[in-house]
């Protein structure tokens, strides 16, 4: 680090422009909002909070066409994480964080920060966590360097989550080349509290005390916050000083610590929040900003690892597992007395001002002195240019793409061993799905079921991201994201609640980007709004780009569902010979974007289909209710692959078959990848009240046999699988692919 | 029978086998934290898994440090129940209570999933209401599971008839004899690596570890 420039060496050297802060905002900053030069340190808490990430100065106007309220939402987006209403004074707590860049740098880290932090925004809102899922999307297996990353990055989170002692019960993993250079690594926390314990970021009341506890402060992520606004390229490859190290160790104690605190002793507390991004400059002024207060804070009181540090380093360091809270006055050494016990740091390092300044002092100076609403609230936001990508127009003028499929189930088995298709079980085995006794559907299910204890209730939750489908219609590709998570939701039996979101995407000051950012954005919100599932959290990481290349623009949808008697959670396997095999919504010629174009032409293109958002609502709420009755035996969603591949996966782990009539379909139609659609048996008992309530949206095409056969008959031919040797395809396709020495 | 649950820096089983004791097996059983220094009053020990102080240095090998440690080589020696899963099987190693040693798994990965174990001892204190030979199914969560002894040592482990579980078809994590728990030679310490207390209970899907709890508590009825 250099020595402090001067207000007036900044001016002439303009390093903010090297942390993504622009001239114009320099200048605002120094002729409107303070009238005159700001110093080093603050010029660098400028440019930290008015970074996109902290600030979301791009994506705001965006982001306001998501609904986030209805009759369940506690808390919408703003805090640390979204709270959901799930009855007996009881809520649900989740959200979704991106750690893009820190894992394409430094995989192994970058994922296990990734969920470190997305872990202290669910406790630092009062929630113990119950669950984590993930997101992951790689390049293709076929070269060591990116084995390497797939692997360091499930280790992260694993070695992570697993010392957490947090289950690991849901995700999801694709391989793309347009992820090869810019990988993308979503982590998802759920929690769940008692509604009285619910706490906020906020820091009032003068006098009252403002502590850092847990972890030491290191150099450690100078400028993450900044670094994930800014695209790859091979000139900046080695920034690994701006990746953050883990303790989960430390986490660990750190949780605890904060729960204790929390559930035993609120009236101590005013509000509490992880120093995530920009640590310790975002949260205690974001804090600040909530309660309107001003704030003093001292930081050579701030516990160091390193010696020498400047206020810059101080403030803008993202070292982990670290906590602000404001405590009430006189409650000090009982807030301490509590992290003692851990042997946690609990020191405090100011206190709540009259006015609404942001007072810095180090080294007995005065090193900043703001008003507060500058770093949070003045942030000038980004008017973006927008135009339709050049791909879109020429795709709707091309002719829909025709597969023509000689050998049905010469398909299906490639398709089984496509490494997006195939099992992940080589990834989620490393993950600790059981621990804390709760999860009764784990990795491998449409989505993972926790059972809340004490109660007749249960937790579905899943995540969701097709970049394939949102790259070829920014906007139908938006509601098909929403669409696979309700009906990955409803499959289990659950109704679902809302959702929260990582918004991943290429560099937004390219008009085609920003495109697709606002035309995504616009189907999920439309989705959200028919399914009522609110968005009520979330991220937004944008600059995934490496050499100019974007990534697909993939928004990952995380969505929790509620089932109100686990007694009637719906397993995604075929239960029993004899129960009856039911096709629930439309199948179409959709084959844009598919694994089947994938894997034939080696490439996606075309245009999509648009989706009947609201006929798909209707029937899956008929379906829910139909699960809730008794009816249904199992239930799986179609997604990549389409219904073959959905029918062998019903099939899997089982030693059960199908035979099927499919002859409304042609062989291309078993591959199609249409959504919201459910492979649904139902005992035959049931099928009456089934098939009265369910209509024509659900069609019997066979029933569950006791051999261990795929058997189906469709326009022209005939499939005939042995499902075991189905199964050793869909397992060794990874395996196999890691082991590789190419 | 009165059981303590020791929670240690890191421990994270404890709720899991808290709640196999309490609410499934409705035991009297209590949480107590590594800085206690009594265990006065308590008739069995329950040593969870987890990561205790971050499985930094070794597994288990900080925690065989902590004062309640004392107080829990006191019981085992009066010949009190004291029970050890995962990260609970590497502490009683690393005390001493427990021959041998939880190496790395030979896949140098963590692996969690459900095993299929041969019951091979059901004269223990633990087994008694398991048959003789039994398969069971029991999830595994563990990096560092590879039971390492030397040769005498597993020779005396199964003349003692010491060797409680042991891994039925594949060998999960490269230990010696597919050995997945031990008693001490007097039968009243058991570690094993898999985890009893995750399948207790129909709706995770599971119950084959819930008379290994039933066990134990018949014997303590049976004492009083």
């Amino acid at each position: 680090m250099k020595a402090a420039m001067t207000p007036e060496e900044i001016k002439a050297q303009k390093p903010y422009l090297d942390w993504s802060l622009s001239e114009r905002e320099y200048n605002y900053i120094s002729e409107k909002l303070l009238g005159r030069l700001p110093n080093y340190t603050e010029t660098g808490l400028y440019s930290a909070m008015w970074s996109e990430h902290c600030s979301y100065k791009k994506s705001k106007p965006v982001l306001r066409l998501f609904p986030n309220k209805n009759a369940r939402v506690l808390q919408g987006p703003g805090e640390g994480a979204g709270v959901v209403d799930i009855d007996d004074g009881q809520a649900v707590v989740f959200k979704a964080e991106s750690h893009n860049h820190p894992s394409t740098v430094e995989p192994y880290q970058g994922a296990a920060t990734g969920v470190g932090g997305i872990l202290r925004d669910i406790f630092s809102m009062g929630a113990r966590p119950i669950a984590s899922l993930d997101s992951l999307h790689f390049g293709e297996l076929d070269n060591p360097t990116m084995r390497m990353k797939v692997q360091n990055t499930v280790k992260g989170i694993g070695d992570y989550g697993n010392c957490m002692g947090i289950p690991t019960v849901a995700g999801e993993t694709t391989f793309d080349p347009c992820y090869s250079g810019n990988l993308l690594v979503n982590a998802m926390s759920v929690g769940l509290m008692n509604q009285k314990d619910l706490q906020k970021g906020t820091a009032n009341g003068i006098g009252n005390a403002v502590m850092y506890v847990g972890a030491k402060t290191g150099r450690d992520g100078i400028h993450g916050a900044t670094f994930a606004s800014a695209d790859f390229s091979d000139e900046n490859a080695t920034q690994r000083s701006a990746v953050q190290v883990g303790d989960p160790f430390m986490e660990k104690l750190l949780m605890e610590a904060c729960l204790e605190l929390i559930e035993k002793h609120p009236d101590w507390l005013v509000g509490i929040q992880d120093m995530g991004a920009a640590g310790i400059v975002s949260s205690s002024a974001e804090m600040a900003s909530e309660g309107q207060a001003g704030m003093d804070l001292d930081l050579d009181l701030v516990p160091q690892r390193e010696p020498n540090m400047s206020a810059y380093e101080i403030m803008l360091s993202e070292s982990q597992e670290r906590m602000l809270l404001c405590v009430v006055k006189g409650h000090e050494a009982d807030v301490k007395k509590i992290f003692d016990f851990y042997d946690l740091e609990a020191v405090t390092i100011g206190r709540i001002t009259a006015g609404h300044n942001y007072v810095l002092h180090h080294d007995g100076q005065v090193v900043c002195d703001i008003p507060v609403s500058t770093l949070t609230d003045d942030v000038l936001e980004e008017a973006s240019e927008e135009r339709e990508p050049a791909r879109l127009q020429a795709a709707k003028a091309q002719p829909a793409w025709q597969p023509t499929i000689l050998n049905a189930e010469a398909t299906l088995r490639q398709l089984l061993a496509q490494s997006t298709i195939a099992d992940k079980s080589a990834f989620y085995q490393q993950y600790d799905s059981q621990v804390r006794t709760s999860t009764v559907f784990g990795p491998g299910s449409d989505a993972g079921v926790i059972r809340v204890r004490g109660t007749k209730k249960g937790l579905a939750m899943t995540t969701d991201g097709n970049g394939r489908f949102v790259y070829l219609d920014p906007e139908i590709g938006g509601k098909l994201a929403l669409t696979e998570a309700v009906t990955n939701i409803i499959a289990t039996g659950a109704q679902p609640l809302a959702i929260t979101d990582c918004l991943n995407y290429g560099d937004p000051n390219d008009p085609e980007i920003f495109w697709e950012l606002h035309h995504s954005v616009m189907g999920m919100a439309e989705a959200c709004r028919v399914y009522d599932t609110p968005v009520i959290s979330g991220n937004v990481s944008l600059y995934n780009e490496n050499n100019g290349q974007a990534i697909h623009p993939t928004p990952m949808v995380g969505m929790v569902g509620l089932i109100k008697d686990i007694n009637h959670v719906i397993p995604s396997f075929a239960q029993n010979a004899g129960d009856q095999v039911y096709l629930v919504g439309q199948t179409g010629n959709d084959f844009a974007g598919s694994e089947l174009q994938k894997l034939m032409l080696g490439d996606i293109s075309g245009a999509l289909n648009d989706i009947d958002l609201t006929q798909v609502q209707a029937y899956s709420q008929r379906l829910l209710r139909e699960m809730q009755a008794g009816h249904v035996a199992s239930a799986h969603d179609l997604a990549e692959g389409g219904l073959a591949v959905g029918l062998a996966e019903t099939l899997f782990n089982t030693d059960l078959g199908m035979n099927l009539d499919l002859t409304h379909l042609t062989a291309a139609q078993l591959f199609a990848e249409t959504g919201g659609r459910f492979i649904v048996t139902v005992p035959a008992e049931a099928t009456p009240d089934f098939e009265a309530a369910m209509g024509s949206d659900a069609q019997k095409v066979g029933e569950v046999t006791a051999s261990h056969w795929l058997q189906a008959r469709y326009q022209g031919g005939e499939l005939n699988a042995a499902v075991a040797e189905l199964q050793t395809v869909w397992k060794e396709a990874i395996p196999c692919q890691l082991k590789s020495k190419a | 029978m009165k059981i303590a649950v020791i929670v240690f820096p890191g421990s994270n089983c404890d709720l899991d086998i808290y709640e196999a004791l309490h609410t499934v097996c409705q035991a009297d059983v209590e949480y107590v934290p590594h800085k206690a220094t009594s265990l006065a009053g308590f008739d069995a020990v329950m040593i969870p898994g987890g990561f205790s102080y971050g499985d930094y240095l070794r597994a288990g090998a900080i925690a065989r440090f902590a004062p309640v440690m004392k107080e829990v080589i006191r019981l085992a020696k009066e010949g009190k129940p004291v029970f050890g899963t995962c990260n609970g099987f590497q502490i009683l190693t690393e005390a001493g209570l427990l021959p041998g040693a939880l190496k790395r798994n030979d896949s140098q990965q963590f692996v969690c999933k459900t095993v299929p174990l041969e019951v091979v001892n059901n004269q223990t204190i633990f087994t008694k209401q398991y048959e003789a030979h039994e398969r069971i199914n029991l999830p595994i969560a563990h990096a560092d599971g590879s039971y390492y002894a030397d040769q005498a040592t597993l020779d005396a482990l199964e003349a003692n008839h010491q060797v409680v579980f042991r891994y039925a078809e594949e060998n999960p994590n490269g230990s010696l004899n597919n050995i997945a728990g031990i008693t001490n030679q007097a039968g009243n310490v058991l570690g094993m690596m898999p985890h009893p207390e995750r399948a207790v209970e129909a709706i995770l899907g599971n119950t084959d570890g819930l008379r290994l709890f039933k066990s134990l508590l018949t014997y303590g009825t049976v004492k009083a």
